[in-house]
């Protein structure tokens, strides 16, 4: 039987303090840390969603210059592939050629040939050695 | 940002320089100015095959 007007009376303090000036203050400022923590978690959340959009964008992208890249060297590896084959057949025509051309050796016995064989034959003197013979 | 370009080795790999050889004609002559000719058209090609493979 006690308890009830002990309750009654905390809830007639608890309604005294809400009516009072200090009750007043503390549901402003309450309110006002209410708002401010909202608005600031919807910040975050927000900051959270641009951040991932633009991981994303950033990402497609990434993705298609790959794809890009790919399409590329798969194609230039196409065409050196068709231009290798197409320079094996013409050495081979010019190859022919030579070998059905009269024979001489005029040339190949030539002081400016052998010089420059003797050259390249010799690497790191080269230069040298064809300047030398050559005057 | 670019991502990194990995170009098949065959595009860095050019044909070895064809070795002065004894030469006792000129047919043999010849011969070794079309191998160094197409050595140096072998690697032309490739340098302008990568080029072309990383959008240069």
């Amino acid at each position: 039987m006690r308890r009830v007007p002990q309750a009654a009376g905390k809830l007639m303090g608890i309604l005294a303090l809400i009516v009072s000036p200090l009750g007043k203050l503390i549901g402003i400022l309450s309110l006002i840390a209410g708002v401010a923590l909202g608005g600031y978690l919807l910040l975050k959340q927000h900051d959270a969603d641009v951040l991932a959009n633009q991981n994303l964008v950033t990402q497609k992208a990434i993705m298609a210059q790959q794809a890009k890249q790919a399409a590329a060297t798969i194609a230039a590896l196409q065409q050196e592939n068709a231009q290798a084959e197409i320079d094996v057949v013409a050495s081979a025509s010019v190859k022919r050629t030579i070998s059905n051309a009269p024979s001489s050796s005029s040339c190949a016995h030539s002081p400016a040939i052998g010089a420059a064989l003797l050259g390249l034959q010799q690497p790191g003197s080269g230069h040298a050695a064809a300047g030398k013979a050559s005057r | 940002m670019q991502p990194q370009a990995k170009l098949p080795a065959n595009f860095w790999q050019c044909q070895a320089e064809p070795a002065a050889p004894v030469i006792s004609s000129d047919a043999d002559l010849a011969d070794w100015i079309v191998d160094l000719a197409y050595a140096g058209r072998d690697c032309r090609e490739k340098l302008a095959g990568a080029k072309a493979a990383l959008g240069q």
